[in-house]
């Protein structure tokens, strides 16, 4: 990584209460809230030491078992694939978060510690009450975006992009994120599909240590990347579908982040049509798919009226706009057409 | 031996099952594990009782078949007398599994259907009910067996909860048949355990209202209403062991 890469823009005095939900979403690309949840006791337990974040924790901890990722040291922190990337390369355990924390707090001086990671848990599912002092107000914008905890020692969440828009809270530790605008999918050499070690699937380059001869475009990546390091109390917004690379820093790490969506509820994962696509059409003859590329621009993917408006509203159907009710006839239809 | 695999439209493409009834294919004799979820069906036909095995400490609910652990009443040849056929027959050789959660999902392990391999109503002759349609969706069947598979998966957690209650309010006793069918022959049953109907009479406003609340009280009676159906299933042995001295006079 020669040049240095641009850094993410910051603003400074966000408060939990007061978040910046529409200039964020109107900018549209990340942004860097400085000193957001300065004010959260988790930050500030954290402040104190690892184990003091480690005991706030568990102060609200109902018992429940919880799923993560355990790696042996060769892991090196890296929850990724096997040779070959038909394995990943952790177990998924399920335990206590005392037993994960203990396991933590024993390697905190480990220079090769073993990999320890719970990701993307509901707060509210393990941690009853630790958004009392530890949260953001989303529901001031009527929106509902129940928040996820990510406890780990030096892991790094490799480079994947997620559908809803995010706020990620740095509570414990420090975090360094590398991020790459969506169009940056031809240039990050993406994995599997499944398994993923995330639910998502990442970019397979090394960005340790880069393998331009085998990925050579990851150089062109670099030149649209971002960086922030976030600090106990930073938060960063990363929006819908940015790739985005996560490295945590210290020998405990903690993350809480809000994962919103801007579309209703009726309106499913686009990674089902992605799925679709690759089976109907990406394997067709050229001229075919070119023929369907200017269909789905005709009805997808340029303006939303265009299809139906020269049509009266009677006869649109699903050219009209999406509503609850086109949603369940979309999905009755679709079961009912790909059952055979 | 049971061999238990992830149903899969690709690996179990072709798998078939025989949905029959009659010998050899595994039907179930003397109890049958039923599940709260079902009583309500099941009470109109079946007689249901509670058991614990050996050493254990939670109850689950069975429903009685015949008298011996070989005898099912309800069948007749390839026929099975009853409107209600329990989840435990229904689901053929299909079970529920679970998977570890994906990282990023849900906390609990996820609920997936198993198929045992080694069942007695796999068909092996091309014959039977198709699992899959011709090319990988669910069949109708298949569907309807997921249906029940989450009954059964909804009624291990409530049996759980209703017969610790039950327990706790010493609602429970053991019951023991002695059921006569003529001047020479009878049978007992034991092990079993019922509702104990003074108990159920003695039981305070709050207790009771608790029940009712928590919707157990219906399971409760439910059970109670489900023992006239004893009758009906000593009139049916009766009625064969009529047959079989008839069949025994004429040969």
């Amino acid at each position: 990584m020669a040049a240095s890469p641009a850094r993410v823009r910051e603003i400074r005095g966000s408060r939990p209460d007061q978040l910046p939900l529409p200039e964020l979403l109107a900018g549209g690309e990340p942004v860097v809230l400085r000193g957001l949840v300065d004010g959260w006791s988790l930050v500030q337990a954290g402040r104190d030491s690892a184990r003091a974040a480690m005991d706030h924790l568990l102060e609200h901890y109902n018992g429940r078992p919880l799923p993560y990722s355990w790696g042996p040291p060769e892991t090196r922190g890296r929850p990724f694939y096997q040779d070959g990337f038909t394995r990943l390369n952790t177990e998924a355990r399920r335990g206590t978060l005392d037993a994960v924390l203990a396991d933590i707090a024993a390697h905190l001086d480990d220079p090769s510690p073993p990999t320890h990671y719970v990701a993307s848990v509901p707060v509210d599912g393990v941690l009853p009450g630790l958004r009392a002092a530890n949260d953001l107000d989303f529901a001031a914008h009527g929106v509902e975006a129940p928040p996820a905890i990510w406890i780990g020692n030096r892991v790094t969440a490799s480079c994947h992009y997620d559908a809803p828009d995010n706020i990620a809270c740095c509570a414990v530790g420090r975090r360094r994120f590398t991020l790459f605008p969506p169009a940056q999918v031809h240039n990050l050499y993406p994995g599997p599909l499944e398994p993923t070690p995330g639910g998502q699937a990442v970019s397979v380059v090394d960005f340790d240590a880069p393998d331009l001869a085998r990925y050579p475009r990851f150089a062109e990546a670099l030149a649209h990347a971002r960086v922030a390091e976030l600090q106990a109390g930073d938060a960063l917004f990363i929006p819908s579908m940015w790739w985005h690379h996560v490295q945590a820093l210290e020998p405990f790490n903690v993350l809480v982040n809000y994962w919103w969506s801007s579309m209703p509820a009726w309106i499913p994962t686009p990674m089902h049509a992605l799925y679709h696509a690759m089976w109907a059409i990406r394997d067709r003859p050229e001229r075919e798919k070119q023929a369907w590329r200017e269909i789905f621009e005709y009805y997808v993917f340029g303006p939303a009226e265009r299809a139906g408006e020269h049509l009266p509203e009677p006869a649109r159907g699903a050219l009209g706009p999406m509503d609850e009710t086109m949603a369940r006839r979309m999905r009755a239809m679709l079961i009912a057409r790909l059952n055979r | 031996m049971a061999r238990h695999e992830l149903l899969d439209n690709v690996v179990h493409k072709d798998l078939r099952v025989d949905t029959r009834f009659g010998a050899g294919l595994g039907d179930p004799a003397g109890l049958v594990p039923v599940w709260p979820t079902e009583f309500a069906e099941l009470q109109r036909e079946y007689p249901i009782f509670l058991q614990k095995g050996e050493g254990e400490s939670e109850y689950h609910a069975v429903a009685l078949l015949g008298f011996d652990a070989s005898e099912n009443l309800f069948l007749d040849g390839d026929r099975w007398n009853a409107n209600y056929l329990p989840g435990a027959v229904v689901r053929g050789p299909f079970s529920i599994g679970f998977r570890d959660p994906v990282p990023g999902g849900s906390l609990e392990p996820e609920p997936v259907v198993h198929v045992d391999m080694e069942h007695p109503r796999v068909a092996r002759d091309g014959e039977g009910v198709a699992v899959f349609m011709p090319k990988g969706g669910h069949s109708p069947y298949l569907d309807h067996v997921i249906t029940v598979l989450k009954g059964i998966h909804d009624g291990v957690a409530a049996a759980r909860a209703m017969f610790a209650t039950l327990d706790r309010l010493g609602l429970l006793q053991p019951v023991d048949l002695d059921v006569r069918f003529d001047e020479a022959r009878g049978a007992r049953v034991t092990g079993l355990y019922g509702i104990d109907r003074d108990r159920l009479a003695a039981l305070e406003a709050g207790q009771l209202h608790a029940l009712h609340r928590d919707g157990l009280l219906e399971g409760v009676y439910l059970m109670l209403a489900s023992l006239y159906n004893m009758r009906r299933l000593i009139a049916e042995k009766q009625r064969r062991l009529r047959a079989q001295d008839g069949a025994g006079a004429a040969a």
